[in-house]
């Protein structure tokens, strides 16, 4: 083979600095890494979600349901007048060895035509679930997971009660079916204690039939189509997810700065080879040309390592995103990782494209390496700058752009993530300008407090801004990502907490559990509310019933309430009608949260359809109150008029209000009590516990986002580190001389030190006022506008710590980052850094 | 020299100023002069006076703001990128007063490299190195790296460098400045032996160096931004 000296003039000199080009390749891997660990687990936890809708929703095309589930004899009725292919359903959640799985109850000898995963008539195990009481199929993964095998009995737990079935079979495994019990329906009413009811009829009908049957239902019952009801429960994580992809886009950005500074290293480096070399007779192209091609070697060894590194990555954060959808939206997403080729590729695509666009100016700089100047060394550092304020004035106009987008009203939540982009990247432009005048600035004080070598650490950073900015630009980024983060979280727990507070005006919650199906809550046995308000101490009582109701826009929930005297202050309304509260009692309007309205572009004043038993009711909407309970949304209506409509007067919860002056703890014993005598499943909270509660969901909600925050800062240590890294080789010459001049090995170290410290400090003080200005737009704009809900923002004295830490966290990264190349330098001998050409 | 000199580089009225605006100073102003095929000419005058702005426009890595040099038919002030660069790596060779041999790449590599850029088969370019490793008395030497050779050997390399490719035109800018007496005599002789070969290229040196200027065929000289092409009289330049 022909060696190409080009090629190798070049690259020689790379191969010294080998850790610099071994560390924009980990800036690369970390990127990439980031990215395809977030796409993965949100890929997958999605696939999976949908995979659980499917299989319960099968191959129907329609599907009956009702304003409070079914009268079971409507499906007998429907066979009755020829519709042959329907098969009823009922469902309810119970949970097994401490996990959730879906309850299916099934007609077997209906179910061929609809749900594909289901085993063949004949096959063992139908005949299992057919001859036995309770006995129930479940999907070979499963069973192995949770080392149940064939023909065991199992402990299951339906609201709060503790039942046994017989595993009767499993269903052989990539069939589908994980995460679901699937029993005979008669068992599966008798489990969930639905006797006579059925949760829906899935149909396959064809246009003759879909009139016929419209003529056949009752007026509480609505033929509904399923995919779209699945399309829009699969829609509800998406603003969570979003949330996710833009962090691990922000944990590309500072690969992309990594790999920048690092491209711009290398060819400062070899400025002089690069000018000798266009003396030769090298042209401009193939000089771009040979560092491009470098830069993407690199980029594409750091990608591949990105995407090992990702897929090992994904394997946690796949657990997190399904635990955080679980709890949002209680579905059961069976935690399996898929590495679709698609996502791998486009990672891939990502940190190649990536590293060219972060490659391209510096590649551009060594085209143009002017041959004449191969000894001047100050010039490009001159011209880096006099571009400063160009830079500046370029990064100004992004965050005036930020700033539009930002303010349009009704924008989406892409134009959201955009802004937020901009205002990134705007900012980090007029970084590097930002830091030559905060070291004007600081000049007096470093001078008083470090004597000459504060002001000299100081002129160093300013002279070296060619080479530290973009460095000094990705730690900024990253702090503010923290702060911004950080406060927006902090904001999040105060706007949560405070309307726990004023949403739970009771001092006690008593409640039934409810998971086994929203359609028809279990109640609260009768009497027993009556009980509780009759006892001493009890000043007033308030009754709810959560049910869920459909729609015109699908399944919704709703709370019927009967309000007591300090009910009314616990809303908080962000707009509402005069004459609310008696619209309510009456009937005739109802209050739906903050996210509800979000999600169907409702204001007060408009008007919603519910299913009711007689058939569909309009309400107006009185008002929109703050709710941060559920990110779905929820309506209210008074309990008297849905005890009436929906023939329903159950109730399943109670808020109980202590009068004054009374032992609560006391009190609360006796209302236990009272209630382990009606029923043991009878749930007593009180509000402190329901507010703990709250919140440690609210944590375990953003886990991910504090696991992603450190990775994106982990990446810009990185890009501190290559950065203080090169600039030390950069000095090693004049460090020599200070070191020949009689500095001692300390000094040159402190100084070094003293250097680095600047580089972060600088850069934690840029963060502070990027941060903010990054919690306001996640909190005035970006979370707005993805779930609708408002935020109140903490002004920085109220969070003093996420500020402080902040800059503790810049200083320490940078200090850290220069401590190896503080070493290097102290120990490099003089005589040899002063021999090296 | 024999036959009737053909001219090998024409240069007319070329100007070049630097700085902006008040600090604007004119450096070259009226550079008119000639240089025939295969002749040495020296180009002398004081330190500041413009000779490396003038080779460097020569050698096309600076560029005039007025006047004509025109080279083989060309007009060298009128040529773009990437053909400038082109027309340097075929036509024109350079010798530094500082070398700039590339310190990653071996004494044998150093002087292939220009015939690499010129796409010659690489048997070739091994039998033109060694000849000229040859004629540099550095035979044993081709795997060395720069910073293992003495001052005077890199600038051996560094002229066999520049004449590896045979160029038409060699420029070097105080090509001894840096060496003593005795290294000086051993690189000019090998720069200036270059010309006993047929195709002789010219050779234009900017020096102080009275001893370079002796081993002219003649000299220019730069005063104040200008060089008049009278063809003069050697001795009498030299009296200057
Ligand atoms: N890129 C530049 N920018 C500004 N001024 C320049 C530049 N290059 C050269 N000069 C100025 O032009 C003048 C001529 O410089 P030049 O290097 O050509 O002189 P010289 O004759 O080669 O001197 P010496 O004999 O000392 O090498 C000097 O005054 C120098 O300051
Ligand atoms: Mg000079």
């Amino acid at each position: 083979m022909v060696k190409d000296r080009l090629a190798l003039a070049l690259a020689r000199r790379l191969a010294r600095h080998r850790w610099q080009a071994a560390l924009s390749a980990l800036g690369v891997a970390l990127g990439v890494g980031v990215v395809v660990a977030v796409d993965l687990a949100n890929h997958s936890a999605r696939q999976s979600f949908e995979v659980s809708l499917r299989q319960i929703a099968g191959n129907a095309t329609h599907r009956v349901i009702g304003a409070r589930g079914l009268d079971e004899r409507l499906y007998a009725q429907l066979q009755r007048n020829g519709i042959r292919r329907a098969a009823p359903v009922v469902e309810g959640g119970v949970r097994l060895r401490g996990e959730f799985f879906q309850l299916l109850g099934i007609e077997p000898l209906a179910e061929s035509a609809f749900r594909g995963w289901a085993p063949p008539l004949n096959s063992s195990a139908i005949v299992g679930l057919l001859g036995g009481e309770d006995a129930v199929l479940m999907s070979a993964r499963d069973a192995q997971r949770l080392g149940i095998s064939a023909g065991e009995d199992a402990r299951i737990k339906v609201a709060g009660a503790e039942k046994i079935v017989r595993i009767a079979g499993v269903i052989k495994s990539g069939a589908g079916g994980d995460g679901l019990l699937l029993a005979d329906i008669a068992a599966a009413q008798r489990l969930l204690n639905r006797f006579g009811e059925l949760d829906r009829i899935d149909l396959i009908l064809n246009a003759s039939e879909v009139a016929r049957i419209k003529e056949l239902l009752p007026a509480d019952a609505r033929l509904v189509v399923p995919q779209a009801r699945n399309r829009a429960r699969a829609a509800l994580g998406k603003p969570f997810q979003t949330n996710l992809a833009a962090m691990s886009l922000l944990a590309l950005l500072v690969g992309g700065f990594i790999i920048h500074n690092a491209a711009r290293f290398s060819v400062l480096q070899r400025r002089e080879l690069l000018g000798c070399l266009r003396m030769l007779g090298a042209t401009h192209a193939q000089l771009f040309a040979r560092v491009m091609f470098e830069a993407l070697a690199l980029g594409l060894v750091g990608a591949l390592a990105g995407l090992l590194a990702g897929a090992w990555l994904a394997r946690m954060l796949l657990h997190l995103v399904a635990r955080t959808i679980r709890d949002l939206y209680f579905a059961a997403p069976a935690g399996e990782l898929q590495l679709p080729p698609e996502l791998l590729a486009k990672g891939l695509a990502l940190g190649l494209a990536l590293t060219l666009l972060a490659a391209l100016l510096p590649a551009l700089e060594a085209a143009r390496a002017p041959p004449q100047a191969v000894a001047r060394r100050s010039l490009p550092e001159l011209r880096a700058r006099r571009e400063l304020p160009k830079w500046a004035l370029a990064g100004g106009v992004a965050m005036l752009a930020a700033a539009a987008l930002a303010a349009v009203p009704g924008g989406g939540v892409l134009s959201g993530y955009i802004a937020l982009f901009f205002l990134l990247v705007g900012f980090c432009l007029a970084a590097p300008l930002l830091a030559l005048l905060l070291a004007r600035v600081c000049a007096p004080l470093f001078g008083a407090l470090f004597g000459f070598r504060g002001r000299f650490a100081l002129r160093g950073v300013g002279a070296g801004l060619s080479r530290t900015g973009p460095a000094l630009a990705a730690l900024t980024l990253a702090v503010a990502a923290t702060i911004g983060i950080g406060v927006m979280v902090e904001s999040f727990r105060a706007s949560v907490s405070g309307w726990l507070t004023q949403a739970l005006p009771g001092d006690l919650y008593i409640s039934i559990p409810a998971n086994s199906s929203r359609r028809a809550a279990t109640a609260l046995p009768p009497g027993f509310a009556g009980d509780v308000r009759a006892l001493p101490g009890v000043a007033a009582i308030s009754s709810g019933r959560s049910v869920e109701v459909e729609t015109a826009a699908g399944p919704a929930a709703l709370h019927a309430i009967s309000f007591a005297p300090k009910s009314y202050a616990s809303f908080h309304f962000t707009e509402k009608l005069p004459d609310l509260w008696r619209g309510v009692e009456r009937g005739e309007m109802t209050i739906i949260s903050e996210p509800y309205a979000f999600h169907r572009g409702l204001r007060a004043g408009d008007e919603v359809s519910l299913l009711a038993a007689g058939g569909a009711r309009a309400f107006t909407v009185g008002g929109i109150f703050r709710d941060y309970g559920s990110e779905r949304g929820a309506l209210i209506v008074a309990r008297d008029p849905y005890a009436r409509w929906w023939g329903d007067d159950a109730v399943s919860t109670l808020g109980v209000y202590f009068s004054d002056g009374n032992d609560a703890e006391n009190l609360t014993a006796q209302i236990k009590s009272v209630a382990a005598a009606y029923d043991a499943r009878i749930r007593v909270t009180s509000n402190r516990e329901i507010r703990g509660y709250t919140l440690r969901v609210f944590e375990r909600t953003f886990a991910i986002t504090r696991v992603l925050r450190w990775l994106v800062v982990a990446a810009a240590v990185l890009g501190i580190f290559s950065a203080l890294l090169a600039l030390q080789f950069e000095r090693a010459r004049e460090n020599a001389v200070l070191r020949a001049c009689g500095c001692t090995r300390g000094e040159v170290f402190a100084l070094g030190a003293l250097q680095t410290g600047v580089v972060g400090l600088f850069a934690g003080l840029l963060a502070l006022p990027l941060g903010w200005l990054c919690a306001q737009l996640l909190i005035r704009v970006i979370n707005p506008r993805s779930f609708g809900w408002t935020l109140a923002s903490l002004p920085p004295v109220s969070t003093p710590s996420v500020y402080l830490e902040a800059l503790a966290l810049a200083l320490f990264a940078a200090l850290l980052a220069g401590l190896y190349p503080g070493w290097r330098t102290a120990r490099a001998s003089p005589a040899a850094a002063l021999r090296e050409e | 020299m024999s036959g009737t000199p053909k001219i090998l580089l024409q240069a007319r009225g070329v100007a070049r100023a630097f700085g902006e605006g008040a600090r604007r100073r004119a450096v070259l102003e009226q550079a008119d002069f000639h240089i025939c095929r295969g002749e040495h000419v020296a180009l002398l005058g004081r330190s500041g006076s413009g000779k490396s702005t003038l080779l460097n426009i020569i050698a096309g890595i600076d560029r005039a703001e007025s006047g004509v040099i025109t080279m083989n038919d060309t007009d060298l002030a009128r040529l773009r990128e990437p053909a400038r660069t082109l027309f340097r790596r075929e036509h024109i060779g350079f010798v530094y007063q500082f070398f700039n041999l590339l310190p990653t790449l071996s004494v044998f590599d150093n002087i292939a490299l220009p015939l690499q850029l010129l796409r010659m088969p690489e048997k070739e370019i091994a039998r033109r190195v060694a000849e000229l490793l040859n004629a540099a008395g550095l035979d044993a030497r081709g795997g060395d790296y720069p910073d293992q050779l003495s001052g005077g050997e890199q600038q051996r390399v560094a002229i066999a460098r520049a004449l590896a490719h045979r160029p038409a035109l060699v420029l070097a800018d105080e090509p001894t400045g840096n060496l003593d007496a005795a290294a000086g005599r051993r690189a000019l002789k090998l720069l200036v032996g270059a010309r006993d070969t047929k195709d002789a290229p010219g050779l234009l040196t900017a020096t102080h160096s009275r001893e370079v200027a002796r081993a002219a065929d003649r000299v220019i000289v730069l005063d104040g931004g200008r060089i008049s092409d009278g063809g003069g009289d050697k001795q009498e330049q030299l009296a200057w």
